[in-house]
């Protein structure tokens, strides 16, 4: 049943660019992606989006509108025009009707927060017009009019770093990214659990999540769910549930089942 | 003998109905008639007006909880409105005969009312004039001639015929969805926008609402098509989307002269039981209502407040 996918940064589609920002960003932001994909009213495109740390700044770069349905609780949303999306708690599922042409700024967790002076916990599930945080009109009409890809994260990169050199990241916000760097490379090492990382960082488990809830407002346990869990379901959709679910840091492929259904209510096969 | 003939012999009148109907223009039976309820009007007291109240099954209000239905409405036009299907917002009355005079609708289950005028029994006949009005007026001109129009309402119908099954109230609300296109050969129109219509009741039923299973029955019906138009139209529907359950059938059961060529049911399952949450089908009023046959109309019903009830 099609109730929509999850597109990973490394997928080889036509319709999906991806970026990764020069060093001078590379603290702030993760990636730079755009969407452009036909679809018709009468076979439309979904998408998912999985529960995650990261805010997103959308420029919409056609006046096509959408639909997002919040899969916990229902809510639906009608989209239109260019987005702040907080971190998610709750699988969203993007219905687009009339394709999709989209570029997006994925920020590293808590970074957004730092240059536009929000709290992340503030923003959790938001999906708001980008003219309540930026002068969104003066990035819709840049990127609008570059002529590629390439051009507008040029344009992003010459903008973001204008507000990024005033922005000063503390020694709780260093010790929060390293520890999030560290989940990230838990398949690859899985012996970076959480009493290792604090022993690599020097800080105790309270302090660890103290940081985490002060930059975040997550437990680093939480935290390291969340990224765990967007890196076993790729290799699920990759090698299906013979995969060695341990690797990815689950016990067993139950235990990363039962992940999957308590955060997105879904099985893996419906993501 | 019918209530009328009844009526006419025993005030010893046999012509009146005749007269009424025949020799007075509608702009002289209304006046008449808006005279007969001024008088009738003026002989009713408060008290009486209570007790009319009280008896008449039209005109109690629906027993539900308003804001969570609106909220409900709001979370469906918003979604029409995402597939291209412009809102409307309908007047309650629409021209005496909008539904029988195009349609396989009887006048007598329809509420007529004064000025020329009906109490709305079914939106997509209203929807009909309006896109009729928009194309024969030239306020609508296609950028190609394959577009088609598409509006969507949400509104309240009134039909008179009594209610028999407990729950079922003679108001109700009722989502609509029409398109209107012209031929173009291949079926072109008819493949096109039923699966746009069934695209979005997907929307709604499964992805927003997640009823626990949804699926779409096709159903032949008399048509100019020689009969092909399901099994054409279910082909081009589960090309492009392999998620849709569809089935046909082809020798119905019960007559039906109401669609022409296909006409289709939206069935939904919702905490195991399944239910018949939508109708819908080709209909050949902008035909009519145009006088050209290359005019093609699609309609969709979705029983909104039978869905509310079911879902709370």
């Amino acid at each position: 049943m099609n109730q929509g996918r999850v597109i990973y940064e490394d997928e080889a589609e036509p319709h999906f660019r991806l970026a990764y920002p020069s060093p001078a960003l590379a603290v702030f932001v993760e990636y730079y992606f755009e969407v452009n994909q036909p679809a018709t009213l009468s076979n439309p495109l979904y998408l998912n989006a999985l529960p995650n740390l990261a805010n997103l700044v959308c420029i919409s770069l056609t006046t096509q509108s959408w639909l997002t349905i919040n899969q916990k609780n229902g809510t639906v949303k009608t989209i239109q025009g260019s987005r702040f999306f907080g971190n998610l708690t709750d699988l969203h599922t993007s219905i687009y009707p009339a394709g999709v042409h989209e570029f997006y700024v994925k920020f590293k967790p808590g970074m957004l927060g730092k240059l536009l002076r929000f709290q992340n916990i503030e923003v959790e599930n938001a999906n708001t017009d980008l003219s309540a945080f930026i002068r969104s009109d003066e990035w819709e009409d840049r990127l609008q009019t570059a002529a590629s890809f390439n051009a507008r994260v040029n344009l992003v990169e010459m903008m973001l770093l204008q507000r990024t050199q005033a922005v000063e990241l503390d020694y709780r916000f260093q010790v929060v990214q390293r520890t999030l760097h560290y989940f990230a490379k838990q398949g690859i090492n899985q012996r970076l659990n959480l009493p290792s990382i604090c022993r690599e960082l020097g800080v105790s488990y309270p302090s660890l999540h103290r940081y985490f809830t002060e930059a975040l407002g997550y437990s680093p346990k939480y935290c390291q769910k969340l990224l765990r869990f967007k890196h076993a379901l790729q290799l699920y959709k990759r090698h299906g549930s013979r995969y060695p679910f341990e690797d990815a840091g689950y016990t067993d492929f139950s235990h990363f089942l039962k992940d999957t259904r308590q955060l997105t209510q879904r099985l893996p096969s419906d993501l | 003998m019918s209530i009328a003939e009844k009526i006419l012999q025993r005030i010893n009148r046999p012509d009146l109905v005749r007269i009424l109907s025949e020799e007075l223009t509608p702009s002289e039976l209304n006046s008449l008639l808006l005279e007969v309820f001024d008088r009738q009007t003026d002989r009713i007291s408060p008290a009486e007006l209570l007790q009319h109240y009280q008896k008449n099954r039209f005109v109690k209000p629906a027993d539900l909880n308003v804001t969570a239905l609106q909220e409900l409405e709001t979370r469906l036009l918003r979604i029409f409105e995402t597939f291209q299907f412009r809102a409307v917002e309908l007047s309650p009355v629409a021209p005496l005969g909008s539904c029988s005079v195009v349609a396989t609708a009887d006048q007598k289950k329809i509420l007529s009312a004064l000025r020329g005028t009906e109490v709305l029994a079914d939106a997509t006949n209203a929807l009909a004039l309006h896109c009729s009005d928009l194309k024969k007026t030239g306020q609508w001109q296609p950028v190609l001639p394959t577009d088609p129009l598409r509006f969507s309402t949400i509104q309240r119908h009134v039909r008179t015929p009594k209610v028999a099954i407990p729950g079922h109230t003679q108001h109700f609300k009722i989502a609509a969805l029409v398109s209107s296109g012209r031929d173009t050969g291949h079926f072109q129109f008819e493949k096109e926008s039923l699966a746009e219509h069934i695209a979005v009741m997907t929307a709604v039923l499964r992805d927003t609402l997640r009823v626990d299973a949804l699926r779409f029955k096709l159903i032949q019906r008399e048509g100019t098509d020689g009969g092909r138009l399901p099994e054409v139209v279910k082909d081009h529907i589960l090309q492009l989307r392999k998620d849709v359950v569809m089935e046909t059938e082809t020798s119905p059961s019960r007559e039906n002269s109401y669609y022409k060529g296909l006409q289709y049911k939206v069935m939904a399952t919702i905490r195991g039981q399944e239910y018949e949450i939508g109708d819908g089908g080709f209909v050949d009023w902008t035909q009519q209502l145009l006088q050209n046959k290359k005019e093609r109309f699609l309609i969709t019903g979705l029983g909104v407040e039978m869905l509310f009830r079911l879902l709370s």
